[in-house]
């Protein structure tokens, strides 16, 4: 709200304004108060079309965030099923060494074994020089 | 019988081309990865008769190219219309003879179209292409910018246009040789619902000795053309202005007139300071005032002074002197503001175009101000700029560039002779902002964007209002006709605070692509020392070069 403009000095001095006088200086106030107002609408408008610009900023912000997180989501879920088929890889891969090496250890001991029943050489070298058959 | 209607009707008006050069461009209309063409040759009665056999062998072998054969030449408006007629597709496609499109041209142009149905002009990027076939002269256009196509004919190649409407402006016009397509594309986009920038190059522009793509003055009478096309558009349009030869041969300027009833007012703050400028002692805004009111003939004009309580009292007698009735004086008594002191001034002002004049300016075009405030009788004109010069002459504000995280005065210290890459610098053309220093508005927009921000007194205030301007669907001229030195350097403190830049941001988001005015075609802003060290250090490294020369073994 506009202050009113002061009155004159005659005013102050006790002399009785004159209509016009009297008008001119509420014209005055009037016009102040018109242009505060006009100024105060300015302002505000600017305030409205900045905060439009901000919600559509934000919501296109928002828009590409929740494209992101779908994104985000598919590479999540893509991830999700490429470790569950490397975790059931492993789990066969698992088995086929616990059996590798089952028949390893089993391999050993048929190696070993054979090795015990072999005929030592000096058997071997005797029959020989004997001509018996190999 | 003829099948059904394709989607693009390739058009190419030819006469005597080298044979080797027009089998290059049938090579790569052959080449396109999109099958749904036509392709209308009409020879305009070439005296070689390879042509001809060329062109009928390629239709032999492909039954979507047709020969048009003229008896008579007909020169390039009547042999293209010729094609325009014979044209069977939605689309019409300009290819000259001995230039090449892309093999993606029409893939990408009908991509395009599907996202954006009711597009009835495309046009995309274009490059050069020599002897040698090596590419050069890439021109990265900017969106649709209509402003700018009555300046020069910058949407050129490739253009695709709906047939339908081709047609229904008559097509091309007699007695526009040499930019005829200018003329089209001008009637074209007036009646066109949209018009689509393709932001590729789909189209390599043959640059061989006497052709418009090697030397800009080889077709002398093709400038008259444009210039009536240009001149035409006006007048059908009732826009008050007279169009006139630019710098360069394909340049146009236009003289705007003022209705003397519109009433302008231009709006200046100040605090009455002096500065020296041109080695003489200034009253800034004074000098300001007085070369405004010397370079217009504009009658119907106001004075808006907003200045502070500091202002010295002869100042404002000076300018009581300058200006007398027209003159309007407010007083400002709260701290510096920028945006307030011209909101406060705006308010106070009567005319119904405003004008926001820095005091620290000197007018030096002639008709400043109608060319300034010309292009806002256009409804969709919301904001115009001016072009703003250092003392040295160089380029102190070309319009803005909003691109990479920041805020940019693309083309900073280019001189004033200078045209930039493509005709930036002598051609008025939308952009994305303007300087508040030299600008005007029509006061209904202005009230609509709620005038300046006031919370921001100092820096980016004018970022901020043409933001808003654009935000609202108003287009922002720059007008390369209207010129002042600014002696910013004499008021201006530089300092910006990370505060402003975010208020910015924080409305409009961080700025990454700028569609009027690309990056690479604004040369990145240098710093004039290390200009001029370079220029200095050239010679030195050249008398280097002879001094090792001469020295003995």
């Amino acid at each position: 709200m506009v202050e009113p403009t002061e009155p004159d000095a005659r005013a102050d001095a006790g002399e009785a304004e004159s209509p016009v006088a009297r008008l001119e200086r509420e014209n005055e106030a009037m016009r102040r108060e018109v242009l505060e107002a006009r100024h105060s609408l300015l302002v505000n408008r600017d305030h409205v079309v900045g905060t439009e610009a901000e919600i559509g900023r934000l919501n296109r912000d928002v828009l590409r965030m929740q494209q992101e997180l779908i994104s985000s989501r598919k590479k999540i879920r893509a991830l999700q099923k490429r470790r569950n088929g490397l975790a059931s890889r492993n789990q066969d891969l698992q088995g086929q060494l616990t059996a590798a090496r089952a028949r390893t250890q089993a391999l050993r001991a048929e190696l070993d074994r054979q090795v015990a029943a072999r005929v030592p050489l000096s058997s071997r070298v005797a029959r020989r020089l004997r001509g018996g058959r190999r | 019988m003829a099948g059904p209607s394709p989607q693009f009707s390739i058009v190419t008006p030819v006469y005597a081309p080298p044979i080797d050069v027009l089998a290059d461009t049938i090579a790569s209309v052959l080449a396109q990865e999109h099958a749904d063409w036509e392709w209308v040759l009409v020879d305009d009665a070439s005296p070689d008769p390879d042509v001809r056999r060329v062109i009928a062998d390629a239709a032999g072998q492909d039954g979507r190219i047709r020969l048009v054969e003229r008896d008579t030449n007909g020169h390039i408006v009547a042999a293209s219309n010729d094609a325009v007629a014979e044209a069977r597709g939605e689309f019409l496609v300009f290819l000259d003879h001995d230039d090449l499109l892309t093999p993606d041209a029409l893939a990408r142009m009908a991509r395009a179209i599907d996202a954006e149905p009711d597009a009835d002009y495309l046009y995309s990027d274009e490059d050069k292409v020599g002897d040698d076939g090596e590419l050069f002269g890439r021109f990265t256009k900017p969106v649709w910018s209509p402003e700018r196509l009555r300046g020069q004919m910058y949407t050129s190649h490739l253009s695709v246009m709906r047939t339908a409407l081709v047609r229904e402006v008559g097509a091309f016009r007699e007695g526009y040789d040499g930019s005829q397509d200018h003329d089209l594309a001008l009637r074209v986009s007036e009646r066109a619902r949209r018009v689509v920038h393709v932001p590729e190059v789909l189209y390599h522009w043959r640059a061989v000795a006497g052709s418009a793509a090697a030397d800009i003055n080889a077709k002398p009478y093709a400038d008259d053309a444009g210039r009536r096309a240009v001149q035409d558009q006006l007048d059908r349009l009732g826009i008050a202005g007279t169009v006139g030869p630019g710098r360069e041969p394909g340049r146009y300027v236009i003289e705007r007139r003022l209705d003397p009833a519109v009433r302008v007012s231009i709006v200046i703050p100040t605090i009455g300071q002096s500065a020296t400028v041109f080695g003489e002692r200034r009253v800034m805004v004074v000098d300001t005032v007085r070369s405004a009111l010397e370079h217009t003939d504009h009658d119907n004009l106001e004075l808006v002074v907003v200045h502070d309580m500091p202002t010295p009292p002869e100042v404002l007698d000076s300018l009581r002197e300058i200006a007398g009735d027209r003159l309007t004086l407010v007083e400002y008594a709260l701290p510096f503001n920028f945006s307030q002191k011209i909101n406060l001034g705006c308010l106070h002002a009567s005319g119904e175009r405003l004008v926001f004049l820095n005091d620290d300016v000197e007018v030096i075009s002639p008709r400043w101000l109608e060319n300034l405030v010309g292009p806002l009788d256009e409804p969709d004109v919301g904001l115009t700029g001016a072009k703003l010069y250092f003392s040295d002459g160089s380029i102190q504000h070309a319009g803005h560039g909003y691109w990479n995280k920041h805020y940019h005065h693309p083309f900073r210290y280019w001189t004033r002779e200078e045209s930039g890459p493509f005709g930036e610098l002598v051609v008025n053309r939308e952009m994305t902002g303007v300087t508040a220093a030299c600008s005007a508005m029509r006061r209904d927009v202005f009230l609509e964007v709620g005038g300046f921000p006031e919370a921001l007194p100092s820096n980016f205030n004018d970022v901020d209002l043409c933001y808003k301007v654009a935000h609202l669907g108003y287009r922002t001229v720059w007008v390369a006709n209207c010129e002042l030195f600014h002696f910013e350097s004499q008021t201006r403190d530089g300092t910006v605070s990370a505060w402003e830049r975010h208020f910015v941001v924080r409305r409009w988001g961080i700025p990454d692509v700028d569609h009027f005015t690309p990056a690479d075609i604004a040369t990145p802003m240098m710093n004039p020392h290390r200009l001029l060290d370079a220029r200095l250090a050239e010679p030195r490294r050249g008398a280097r070069k002879k001094a090792t020369a001469r020295r003995p073994r």
